[in-house]
């Protein structure tokens, strides 16, 4: 560089072929009051971020005037700390007056201030938390701060003092402060000024000052302000913080007036303290992120630069952008210029109240489609960003955690249980709860990951469409996204349209709302236990009939067949189906998306029971006034609006849950009514045989009241190393790969078993429920490394809803007589009277397994016991041969005295009663 | 002798500045905030105020204002209210769970709203 010597000996400063440093800083000071008095007249201190987007979207010579002031700042604010770092090198400050000196340092804070107050004036979210910030840290100072804070940056939050002090008052000063000190003059250096002028608009045509969009979690100031943040994280004094910032311009004074070997010093330790300083501003801008967490990252975030050219495309012009500009949150949205009436979403979420950008993310301050739609988001809602979208603090913040910990995310049951059965443990000694995006790379996860880890809310829905049988996850679009049939007919429109190279976007979106059919729960829920399709009736084959495959069968069929062509056929639904219930009908918002605490299995999750709405009699039903009903259950009520008068009180279950549509007619009897309908079903209390006589005291209802559930007694599971397959939870094909082979599945009435209570309404520690074969399977575990292949056996049978209610009770025999009930299996049960006593026996239609000798669907012995792992829970039994004796001797009466009679009646109330008056051609069992 | 002129000259002016300044601070109300009636238990956010409803009814409002550097509390995570600027955390009783802010939210009246069923939060 060219340098020019200086009078007296010192040092030279650097010279540029267009002037020194400070010519050309003071070029830039220049060129930004020059742009910023061009930039007064759209800017507006009343709606400063108002302003600012409506130049942004529909003022781009306004926009590049705002450019070419920031980056003249910019320019500005850097060149004035080299000029200073270049005179101090040069020890030039001898060369002025020490009350020139004096001003020329304090010229460092109102150059600052003069920044800062620049940034405030944006109005943005960022800007208004630096005003917040700066005006606290001003009033800490003692006596004088809070009136000079005021002075400085008004008060209540209004931008129109901070304007006057920023565009006039240390303007002025700082102007004054350069003419005293500047050799040249008033004016700066033409070639300076030529040379600032190209070098500010050349930035300014391809890159612009961003602006926080209030959606944004990320907040942060501007780059030099960032260091002093860094400062303030780790202080809880910030008082300290600005006095040192005053002792630091008491040292720049000192400099000139110190003996010059100390000045040499003090020179040495402003240089450090500006080198850490930037440093800290490095560390902030690439280290902290929402926060101010430590989170490595690219520089991202609204208000940050955006590139692009300024002069985009201008509007078509017969299409005029409207005035004012559609305004959301509190600024004007692009968005809504060019995806205009838009409608569908609902009242809750409609564009005009929420915009677009709260949910797609996206640049609301561009009518530039490629730097509009930058970072949007297509389909919001996935649980891996539902935070940023549904989850923001103005929206649904509690609810997103609520359904992070939930296990219909988490699959932390199935995990467990998978794991047990494969002979892992099933929680590792550091970890909290089974997740299914922790899952590692043993046989037991390899498994799951291949073959069942796509049903968890945190699977991404990453194709537009409504859900269907296929559709598996996809976060809070799992239940709340539906698409009407106008919405479905414009997508259509939309991707025929993009076929054929121009699409427009549709103007019907598919709805947000309450409005959750059953066909949301029915992709995950038509897998394993089967409950969505066993609750409208079907059940699925095994090997299907050539008819029942046959899609030119005639309609309507008893056969159905779904997109992933499994076939179904047409048995008993739920009473409840036909009644016109929905899933969500009995299913709560506690229950689906949680409480907030992560459940170890979906059984601890669920809440609602069959007592809650069919219990006793009304006076015993537990009923919720109105008035002390929970907030969410209000605000549920409130979006519903169901015709009729609003209720007075509303049922609560047994855990003190809301019923939201569970009220009392005016005759105090129990009425639900259907959330997505509004209409109303008077609903059947408990009758008196439910829970009278000793003898079925411990039986849950479903019990009695399950019509069927689907058994799948025997499958194998083994491993091919040489095999693809794919990995759920990495999206990728893997070497190695988990097939299953099952054998025929059945419906029929489900096996019984004992479940231990932790509590009950009616004092009950355990009760008699319903079961099925879960798991009777051989697992070909590939080997550890050196070891051989292991064969695992299984006999577990799981508790299940089977969720195929009906009015019409399962007979006696049905129980007592059915060793299928009893958990022989399928077979032949015979009671035979020989003289004094009877003996049953069991002849099985099972084969008899290798592995324990018992029937291959059987649960435990005939009137036997089984020890070790009978279950996957560990709060579940089958019969012990106690209980075995007490069911069948009962049966072996039903062999000769018919259910409806008297005396049968009798025995249900008080069976050792019965048993004492009984004939004496009685045949008891030979064990009595 | 024109250092005592300037300074009795300056002094009235700076007198009335202060004056100024003060009753300007003093003019700016404090504002109340309207609660909702469905409030979800646990904390929220809104409108400046950060809010607390117990599972048992239990209402109280702070606010949110941080008291490291004045930044507006505008989320909840985990729950605690997190000031975006510099990551102080505060409970559901105002209190600082981690700093840098040490003293607690300011407390707020509440006080029922028997127009809305809800609450007013006004400054105490």
């Amino acid at each position: 560089m060219p340098v020019r010597p200086e009078r007296g000996g010192q040092a030279p400063v650097i010279t540029l072929p267009w002037g020194t440093i400070g010519d050309l800083a003071t070029a830039a000071f220049a060129v930004a009051a020059v742009s910023g008095a061009a930039l007064a007249v759209p800017y507006d201190t009343q709606d400063a971020l108002g302003s600012i987007a409506a130049m942004l979207l529909a003022n781009p010579a306004g926009a590049f005037f705002r450019n070419v002031h920031y980056w003249a700042g910019q320019l500005c604010l850097v060149l004035t700390l080299i000029h200073v770092w270049d005179h101090l090198r040069a020890s030039t400050e001898y060369r002025v007056s020490r009350g020139v000196w004096l001003r020329l340092a304090l010229t460092l804070p109102l150059l600052a201030f003069i920044m800062l107050s620049g940034f405030m004036l944006r109005g943005d979210a960022e800007a208004r938390q630096a005003l917040r910030i700066l005006t606290e840290a001003t009033s800490q100072i003692p006596l004088l701060g809070p009136l000079a804070a005021t002075m400085m940056f008004g008060a209540g939050g209004r931008l129109d003092v901070g304007y006057v002090q920023h565009a006039a008052t240390a303007t002025i000063l700082v102007w004054l402060f350069i003419i005293e000190h500047a050799r040249r003059g008033v004016w700066p250096r033409p070639s300076a000024f030529a040379a600032v002028t190209v070098a500010a608009s050349g930035i300014s045509l391809v890159m612009s000052p961003g602006l926080h969009d209030g959606l944004e979690p990320l907040v942060k100031g501007p780059w030099y302000f960032l260091g002093l943040q860094e400062i303030l994280h780790w202080t809880p004094w910030p008082l300290a913080v600005v006095l040192a910032g005053f002792a630091i311009v008491g040292v720049l004074y000192a400099v000139r007036v110190i003996p010059a070997s100390r000045a040499a010093w003090s020179k040495r330790f402003l240089l450090g303290l500006a080198v850490v300083y930037l440093g800290l501003c490095g560390v902030a801008a690439f280290m902290r992120g929402e926060n101010w967490a430590w989170d490595p990252a690219w520089p991202a975030g609204a208000g940050n630069v955006r590139f692009g050219w300024l002069f985009g495309p201008a509007p078509d012009a017969s299409k005029a952008l409207p005035s004012p500009l559609p305004v959301v949150l509190g600024r004007p949205e692009g968005c809504l210029l060019c995806h205009k009436g838009v409608t569908g979403l609902g009242n809750s979420h409609r564009p005009e109240a929420v915009g677009c950008a709260s949910c797609h993310g996206g640049d609301v301050f561009t009518l530039d489609k490629a730097r509009a739609h930058a970072g949007m988001d297509l389909i919001p809602g996935n649980l891996a960003s539902a935070r940023l979208g549904c989850g923001q603090p103005a929206c649904h913040a509690s609810i997103i955690p609520r359904v992070e910990r939930s296990v219909m995310a988490t699959m932390s049951g199935i995990i467990a249980v998978n794991r047990t059965v494969f002979g892992e443990p099933a929680r590792p000694a550091a970890e909290a709860l089974p997740h299914v995006e922790k899952l590692g790379r043993s046989p037991a996860d390899t498994h799951l990951r291949q073959l069942c880890a796509s049903c968890h809310l945190g699977a991404k829905k990453a194709a537009l469409g409504p859900n269907d049988d296929q559709s598996r996850g996809g976060g809070c679009n799992a239940c709340h996204l539906s698409y009407s049939g106008t919405a479905l007919a414009a997508l259509t429109r939309y991707e025929q349209q993009k076929a054929r190279g121009a699409a427009e976007s549709p103007t019907v979106h598919p709805a947000l709302s309450l409005d959750i059919d059953n066909g949301q729960c029915f992709g995950c829920h038509s897998r394993s236990g089967r409950i969505s399709t066993s609750y409208e009736g079907w059940h699925e084959f095994h090997k299907p009939p050539a008819a029942a495959s046959n899609p030119g069968r005639p309609a309507p069929s008893r056969f159905r067949t779904l997109q992933d062509e499994r076939v179904f056929e047409r048995v008993m639904p739920d009473i409840h189906q036909q009644r016109g219930l929905d899933c969500i009908d009995c299913h709560t918002s506690v229950e689906v998306m949680g409480d907030g605490v992560a459940h170890g299995r979906k059984s601890d999750q669920v809440r609602v029971t069959c007592e809650d709405c069919h219990g006793a009699l009304v006076p015993d039903l537990p009923v919720i006034p109105a008035g002390a009903i929970d907030p969410e259950s209000r605000r549920i009520l409130a979006v519903r609006a169901w015709p009729g008068p609003a209720a007075s009180h509303f049922v609560g279950t047994a855990r003190g849950d809301t019923l939201v549509n569970v009220v009392r007619d005016p005759a105090g009897a129990p009425v639900l009514i259907r959330k997505r309908t509004g209409e109303r079903r008077a609903i059947k209390p408990r009758i008196a045989v439910c829970v009278e006589g000793r003898g079925h005291a411990r039986l849950s209802c479903g019990s009695c009241h399950t019509a069927w559930a689907p058994r799948c007694p025997t499958c194998h599971s083994s491993f091919d190393a040489a095999a693809e397959a794919y990995d759920w939870v990495d999206d990728s094909n893997v070497k190695g790969a988990w097939k299953e082979e099952s054998g025929p599945f059945s419906a029929g009435p489900p096996t019984l078993g004992v479940r231990r209570l932790t509590s009950d309404a009616r004092g009950r520690t355990d009760v008699i429920d319903t079961f099925v074969p879960g798991m009777i399977l051989r697992i070909n575990r590939p080997p550890a490394p050196g070891s051989q292949p292991v064969a695992l056996f299984r006999r577990l049978y799981a508790r299940i809803e089977p969720h195929t209610t009906r009015r019409e009770t399962r007979s006696c025999v049905s129980c007592h007589n059915d060793p299928v009930a009893l958990g022989y299996g399928q077979g032949v049960l015979l009671y035979q009277r020989a003289g004094a006593g009877g003996r049953w026996t069991f002849s099985p239609a099972a084969p008899l397994l290798a592995e324990d000798g018992l029937p291959a669907d059987a649960w435990i012995p005939f009137l036997g016991a089984r020890s070790g792992m009978v279950s996957t829970r560990n709060d579940v039994r089958p019969f012990d041969v106690e209980e075995q004796r007490r069911i069948l001797r009962v049966g072996a009466c039903l062999t000769c005295h018919d259910a409806a009679s008297k005396a049968m009646h009798d025995s249900v109330r008080d069976f050792e009663s019965a048993l004492a008056r009984r004939s004496p051609r009685c045949v008891l069992p030979a064990w009595e | 002798m024109r250092k005592l002129l300037w300074t009795g000259l300056a002094l009235p002016f700076a007198g009335a500045l202060v004056a100024m300044l003060r009753d300007l601070r003093a003019a700016s109300p404090p504002v109340s905030v309207a609660i909702p009636p469905d409030l979800p238990v646990g904390l929220s956010v809104l409108d400046g105020v950060i809010m607390h409803r117990g599972e048992h009814g239990s209402l109280s409002a702070y606010s949110s204002r941080c008291t490291h550097l004045g930044c507006r509390i505008d989320r909840i995570i985990g729950g605690e209210a997190v000031c975006p600027c510099h990551g102080s955390r505060y409970r559901h009783d105002g209190t600082v769970s981690s700093g840098p802010a040490t003293r607690p939210l300011t407390q707020l009246r509440v006080e029922p709203d028997a127009a809305t069923g809800g609450w007013i939060a006004r400054p105490s």
